[in-house]
């Protein structure tokens, strides 16, 4: 047996699926049951824009909508276009049929002549394909995110929606929420500690937690101050 | 079934790679079996080729530990769709090779069946534009050859364009009729060079009774393309095929676009489409409520028209919006339930900038006063504000040529087209002006 190494924890705990279950939906209810029913076929709409500041859970959303494709038997397909940047606008090129494609971070191709066509081409290939297409971008499509007008008027083609920061009071929930999906207890101390001494938003609180999660079952303790202090002593605050 | 087999290697590899990695490399490959052969289905080249890097090891070792009961001995990758593979063999898509140049391929019209004449709401702003196209779709070739509409993005020229192929293909359901975009053309035609099949490219095109073209405006600066555009568009006028085309501006306002294929682009009829007027915005949202069988409310109709001023694809955007939410929350659309759901959008229209706003922002730049914007005076302390402040409102807001003449004291559209012109010319050749038009531009949009 080995003694000195911290036990290390299986690497599926170190990736929370993101699905609809991990999702906290705070006010964005109604939209989260939109997006659900886009994906699994019960509703039609050829495409969606949604948009909004970091940390408001877009990636989560698209990854989870084309998991819930996957799940019915749709063939999905999520487009980091953010990672796709080096390869060039080809990577998104003559795609052939889907059901579903969910393209994130699109403001990383604003005002790139090159992207911004393959963008142009791609919503009009796959509209006229009948594929759901769904959008993320940090700004929204009517600020003259692009450049190409085209490419402007297609982006609104379909509903546009905003998703919300998380509002202040909902903070403390969602905190219990996303420790819970970990199977991990948080309590009110514990919380407190963390939403006055960090980053209040969503996504810094659940990278925390992940980092916690992964410490509390290499050590096989409880989240305690005394513990969140120590592991946390390297993240900035 | 392959589907059992590969949803097992999914599952597998959900607890190997992150939810993105899966969701862009691994969910989207369709199975098919074929024999002792499973074959995967990547969407495109890019993705065949990184899966053969990063995956296909892995993914042949977990079928053939997983299907050991089946009769699978080999996975291969190629670039396919089931749906594409559903269809007939001559159009059959599995291959690893990239797809074959469009020579080879059938007449596919690509065509969409909703657009129609029917589903066209017609107004004062594209009333001579659908009258034009209803007389080419009755007699193509002859009417006007060719017809090219024009105007800005979704105001419904490419709506039009499907509406006269569908109908001729109603009257004739044997015609050849080709729909695709200029930028389809173009990446057609590199294909047709790089596999020697130009000669094939060319029969294609010319081949065809109707050719359909989308946004011209993607022409500008390919000299190859206009180059075999020009020679297609000659073989079918002299053909009497008949010739569609759209574009984004007047064809003689195109930069980068040959003189000769501008002089035969006005040979037959050059027809605008303005931005809807109000009265017909709220006739295209009621009828797009109606083609899902939505019975909306004049109100709600009447409000997202008045705010989305000048894009039909925004006004379907906010519409089916304000139906889905509507669906999933189970409640009647109102008014109130209408601004509820598109809140977001409004406060955003409302920080757009106003004809006035930027009128009060120049005069007050070049302490003059608003109502000299609006005068007849000629003097050129006035009238370059005045020519940039039309030229800004042209650039930052929805409005149409006429509706800015108007709101700079009844002048004709014409006026207006000048300024813009002048301005832009003026930018080039005078920094102050830059300057100035820069400065103000960036007081406007903070």
């Amino acid at each position: 047996m080995n003694s000195g190494n911290p036990q290390r924890a299986l690497n599926l705990q170190l990736t929370q699926a993101n699905t609809f279950d991990t999702y906290y939906s705070g006010s964005d209810a109604t939209l989260i049951s939109v997006l659900k029913n886009v994906a699994s076929g019960v509703l039609e709409e050829p495409q969606i824009f949604l948009w909004g500041v970091a940390g408001t859970g877009k990636t989560h959303v698209l990854q989870a909508m084309c998991r819930v494709a996957s799940e019915v038997g749709k063939c999905a397909m999520y487009i980091p276009i953010k990672d796709l940047l080096v390869q060039g606008p080809a990577s998104i090129g003559e795609l052939q049929d889907l059901d579903l494609v969910c393209i994130d971070d699109v403001q990383v191709v604003a005002k790139n002549a090159e992207w911004e066509k393959a963008l142009f081409n791609f919503i009009n290939h796959h509209r006229s394909q009948k594929t759901t297409i769904v959008i993320s971008s940090l700004y929204a499509p009517a600020e003259s995110l692009f450049e190409l007008p085209d490419l402007n008027s297609r982006a609104v083609w379909g509903p546009v929606y905003k998703l919300m920061p998380l509002a202040e009071e909902l903070l403390d929930d969602a905190l219990s929420f996303h420790a819970q999906v970990r199977g991990l207890e948080l309590n009110d101390e514990v919380k407190s500690y963390l939403l006055t001494r960090y980053q209040r938003d969503v996504s810094t609180m659940v990278g925390i937690i992940d980092v916690l999660d992964k410490a509390s079952l290499q050590e096989q303790r409880k989240v305690t101050i005394p513990f969140l202090k120590k592991t946390l002593a390297t993240l900035p605050s | 079934m392959t589907s059992l087999l590969w949803n097992s290697c999914v599952h597998q590899l959900e607890s190997e790679l992150s939810e993105q990695l899966l969701n862009t490399w691994i969910r989207p490959l369709q199975p098919q079996e074929q024999g002792q052969v499973l074959t995967l289905l990547a969407p495109n080249r890019f993705v065949l080729d990184w899966v053969n890097d990063h995956y296909l090891e892995r993914i042949s070792q977990l079928v053939e530990s997983i299907g050991k009961d089946s009769d699978i001995t080999k996975v291969i990758i190629s670039v396919g769709s089931r749906n594409a593979v559903a269809a007939p063999p001559s159009i059959q898509k599995i291959s690893t090779q990239p797809p074959a140049a469009p020579s080879s391929k059938a007449y596919t019209h690509n065509l969409n069946q909703d657009f129609t004449f029917d589903s066209f709401v017609e107004g004062k702003s594209n009333e001579l534009a659908k009258a034009a196209s209803v007389q080419v779709a009755n007699h193509p070739g002859q009417a006007y050859n060719p017809l090219l509409l024009y105007g800005g993005v979704g105001l419904g020229k490419t709506h039009l364009m499907h509406a006269i192929g569908n109908q001729i293909l109603a009257l004739n359901p044997l015609a050849k009729v080709v729909y695709l975009h200029s930028e389809r053309f173009v990446q057609d035609m590199v294909k047709a060079l790089q596999h020697n099949s130009i000669d094939e490219f060319k029969r294609h095109y010319r081949s065809v009774d109707v050719l359909l073209i989308d946004d011209i405006q993607f022409f500008a600066g390919k000299e190859r393309s206009q180059e075999e555009f020009f020679h297609t568009f000659n073989a079918l006028l002299e053909g009497q095929q008949q010739i569609i085309m759209t574009c984004d501006r007047y064809p003689k306002e195109l930069e980068g676009l040959e003189e000769r294929l501008k002089s035969r682009f006005g040979w037959g009829l050059t027809q605008a489409i303005e931005p809807p007027e109000l009265e017909t915005r709220v006739a295209i949202i009621q009828s797009k409520a109606e083609a899902v069988k939505v019975d909306l409310p004049h109100d709600v109709a009447f409000f997202i028209a008045k705010r989305l001023r000048s894009n039909i694809r925004e006004l379907e955007g906010a519409l089916r919006r304000v139906l889905a939410n509507s669906q999933f929350t189970g409640e009647t659309i109102t008014l109130e339930f209408a601004k509820e759901a598109l809140h977001d959008l409004i406060t955003l229209q409302e920080k757009l900038v106003t004809i006035e706003n930027i009128q009060k922002t120049v005069a007050e730049y070049y302490k003059i006063r608003i109502s000299d914007l609006n005068s007849v005076r000629r003097t050129r302390s006035i009238t370059r504000p005045r020519q940039i402040a039309m030229s800004l409102a042209k650039q930052v807001t929805n409005h149409s040529l006429p509706e800015i003449g108007e709101a700079f004291g009844g002048r004709d559209h014409t006026t207006v087209l000048h300024a813009c012109r002048k301005i832009k010319e003026l930018r080039q050749s005078d920094f102050k002006i830059n300057d100035d038009y820069v400065n103000l531009l960036r007081i406007l949009s903070t």
